[in-house]
């Protein structure tokens, strides 16, 4: 069954429209946005049976008559009736800056961006995958359709095809970019040994994950140090474009042209992750913000020789300047850290990059002087 | 103005969605109706409120089809007129006013603070039957001025006459222990450690529960693998889902919960059972079965998890700790229940000297081992609350508001790791 195929863009478009034309009405705004997500899953779990799941939600987004703010609201569905109750009832209804709503001449009047991985489902194939591990809990492979109307009613389609599971008898998430299992792994280590966890500490994809997303949060959203010192290992890119990418597009979730931004290099900070082209929603339910899309860390060819090799972290922040790194294990490790000295201690990466559940694309990464006890 | 669509305010009837799901046949169909709102504000910033309706269905079968606002046909009811589930249910009240003016007024006084409510009903039908049951819970939560970490949450009960004044004398307090806070010395690790009432519910809530929900217990955690006597025999753990905020009198399989007894006479006791794991054990539904919302599937999860009250008079414990830790606020909790440990982040507590409060110490995690940890309580309180340690717990990706409760309980040995 090719997905792709059976879920129908066109109708979704139309819907749009009419939403779209109806919070104009409501509104009475000079600038009106809809943006609405639908998105089809499919999930296999262990001892149950398969379930189905259409999930569709639509946000509106409208500028003040000030035109400083823009108001959002949400609704679970695409019924015209309840946005307008919705909206109309809306009162303090959160605000985005007003930048972050599309709004000009240079936007074309449509434009796409489809999922070009794999997007047919073959559900033998899922099923015995599952079959071969005894430790896999649940499987889930998803098509989610984006359509976004914009202030000159502009259109933007996008489509994005995903996969992920629930392994191991710790359970944690792995994930990939397309429909079926090629590209998850096909290991699960369950008991890290952590005897004496000696420097330098080499964390692998899986464990460099939380780790990447923890660091890029601190460093390079918000208020942001160009040119302060960081880790040789710190090569970090917010890549909206990368087809591995779990997250990200052409254009962002306000509909401006997205693109590749290098955050990171040659051991400084180079730029942080604000403005036009990087702002994302957490769900349809949130307005968007700026966010990472998905980060990428460079890659070298070096092997982890002599370091301490962990495949799971968790990091725990007690406050801003103080960090907790968790690996879980026998015994369980930890460390206390600050985010500045552990963005320096990053000297090197090692292995080929992977897809990590927490967004990142990041292959192992080496950090000097984190001595978990 | 006169808009060309008028919103239809009726006909609107959760009367409708009980027939259409009484002639809807022997699927099990599951719907939920959750309102939910958030109002939150600053010193300087604007207040913003944010309400959301979910409106959707899970209708049993091979698959299980999970649906946004489906149609009334979609669940039995007639095909014409095509209705919407969002325009055919009274949408659930919430209090949001309420919640506004307790943020304006904790704004005013120079502390941030966020309101967040939800309400919840759902129906389950099959067989010709429905079940319905509504669940809510409203809490507050303050913070100092340009610092994201909370200084006090509080659970707002509907005959509890909360004011900003007090609330913020509240946050005041801690906002003063905080800025005297020092960090917990190097030779300081280990107990004993004294839990403020209600605070140790979080720690059976990880530690206990966790690895007694039946889909954990049956694949082997290590408290379910314990059959040798390992906690004091006064030391009763108990889980009651109509207790405690979110409390709920039918689970989300249409079974009505019974208080499950876990730990007793220094032994597990019990299990959580929904009703797939309950065929699996032969056994019957304990009520546990939740779904994090229509989009999940059922789970055995926990309700209101909590300490009995001992016969130790609460206000002696403190006393009779010679050298220790008091812990009166947990913001965060990891469990393992494999190898049976969890990871509590402790955000407000202080030191104890000579039996008395000394020294506000700052945040740190410590990290305690299922029998170890309960099996070095030696003093449980007499002071019984619940609520006082809030939290939304996560399981398989499935978010859930949970309650614990507690008397004050000390522990002779814990692991202090940062």
């Amino acid at each position: 069954m090719d997905w792709a195929a059976s879920t129908a863009i066109e109708p979704l478009v139309i819907e749009a429209r009419a939403l779209w034309e109806r919070a104009r009405l409501v509104s009475s705004a000079p600038a009106v946005e809809i943006y609405l997500k639908q998105a089809r899953r499919w999930r296999l779990r262990r001892g149950f049976e398969p379930s189905d799941a259409l999930e569709s939600g639509t946000a509106c987004r409208w500028q003040a008559r000030d035109r400083h703010s823009v108001s959002h609201v949400a609704i679970v569905g695409t019924d015209r009736s309840h946005l307008q109750d919705v909206m109309e009832r809306a009162t303090d209804a959160p605000s985005s800056e007003s930048g972050s709503l599309a709004v000009g001449k240079e936007f074309p009047a449509e434009r796409t961006d489809l999922e070009t991985q794999d997007t047919s489902l073959n559900v033998s194939e899922l099923r015995e995958w599952m079959a071969r591990d005894p430790s896999v809990d649940s499987l889930e492979v998803g098509l989610t359709t984006e359509i976004l109307i914009g202030a000159e009613s502009w259109v933007g389609i996008r489509t994005r095809a995903r996969s992920s599971a629930l392994v191991g008898r710790h359970p944690r998430l792995v994930a990939r970019r397309g429909l079926g299992v090629a590209g998850l792994p096909d290991r699960f280590e369950d008991t890290q040994e952590n005897g004496e966890l000696e420097v330098p500490l080499a964390l692998e994809p899986e464990a460099a994950g939380p780790v990447v997303a923890a660091l890029v949060h601190a460093f390079h959203l918000g208020s942001v140090t160009i040119g302060s010192q960081v880790g040789e290992g710190w090569q970090v890119t917010d890549d909206p474009l990368s087809v591995d990418g779990l997250a990200g597009g052409t254009f962002d979730d306000a509909g401006f042209p997205a693109s590749r931004r290098a955050l990171s290099a040659g051991g400084r900070i180079l730029a942080g992750i604000e403005g036009p082209g990087t702002y994302w929603r957490r769900s349809f339910r949130d307005a968007p913000l700026s966010l990472p899309s998905t980060i990428v860390v460079g890659a070298e060819r070096s092997a982890p020789a002599g370091a301490t090799v962990v495949h799971s972290c968790r990091v725990i922040p007690l406050a801003r300047d103080r960090w907790v790194l968790e690996f879980p294990g026998d015994p369980t490790r930890f460390v206390q850290t600050d985010p500045g000295s552990l963005v320096r201690a990053c000297r090197a990466s090692f292995g080929p990059p992977a897809v990590t559940a927490d967004g990142a694309v990041t292959p192992g990464l080496i950090f000097d002087g984190i001595v978990p006890r | 103005m006169e808009l060309p669509f008028q919103v239809s305010k009726s006909p609107q009837s959760n009367e409708a969605l009980g027939e259409a799901l009484r002639s809807a046949g022997p699927r099990a169909i599951f719907v939920e109706d959750r309102a939910q709102a958030s109002v939150g504000a600053s010193p300087g910033t604007p207040l913003t409120c944010r309400t959301f309706r979910v409106v959707g269905a899970a209708i049993g079968g091979d698959p299980e089809r999970s649906l946004s606002d489906p149609y009334l046909e979609d669940v039995g009811g007639p095909r014409r007129p095509r209705m919407r589930l969002s325009r055919v249910l009274d949408e659930p009240s919430l209090q949001i006013s309420e919640g506004r003016e307790l943020v304006r007024g904790l704004v005013d006084m120079g502390w941030g603070a966020r309101f967040v409510e939800f309400n919840q009903k759902i129906w389950v039908g099959g067989e010709g039957t429905v079940q319905t049951d509504g669940r809510r819970s409203r809490r507050i939560e303050m913070t100092a001025p340009g610092d994201p970490r909370v200084l006090v949450d509080r659970v707002l009960r509907a005959n509890d006459a909360v004011t900003p004044e007090v609330l913020g004398e509240a946050a005041g307090r801690q906002a003063e222990r905080r800025s005297r806070a020092r960090p917990l010395g190097a030779t300081e690790h280990g107990g004993p450690c004294v839990f403020a009432p209600g605070v140790a519910g979080l720690i059976a809530h990880e530690l206990v529960g966790h690895a007694l929900e039946a889909d954990v217990a049956l694949r082997g955690s290590r408290l379910a693998l314990q059959s040798a006597r390992f906690a004091p025999v006064e030391l009763r753990v108990i889980d009651d889902p109509t207790l405690g905020r979110a409390a709920w009198r039918m689970d989300d399989e249409g079974t009505a919960p019974i208080p499950v007894t876990l730990l007793e006479d220094g032994r597990v006791s019990g299990r959580l059972l929904d009703r797939a794991t309950a065929k699996r054990v032969r056994g019957v539904s304990t009520g546990h079965g939740r779904r994090g919302g229509y989009l999940d599937p059922v789970l055995p999860r926990m309700g209101c998890t909590y300490i009995e009250a001992g016969d130790v008079p609460a206000a002696s414990i403190v006393r009779d700790t010679q050298r220790g830790i008091f812990v009166r606020r947990m913001a965060g909790a990891h469990a393992d229940p494999w190898r049976g440990r969890a990871t509590f982040v402790v955000t407000d507590a202080d030191r104890i000297e000579g039996g008395e409060l000394t020294q506000s110490l700052e945040s740190f995690v410590i990290e305690l081992d299922v029998i170890e940890a309960l099996g070095s309580i030696d003093l449980v309180g007499d002071d019984l609350v619940f609520d006082t340690c809030i939290g939304s717990c996560v399981r398989l990706g499935q978010p859930l508001a949970t309650s614990v409760g507690a008397p004050t309980v000390r522990l002779r040995v814990i692991r202090v790791v940062s």
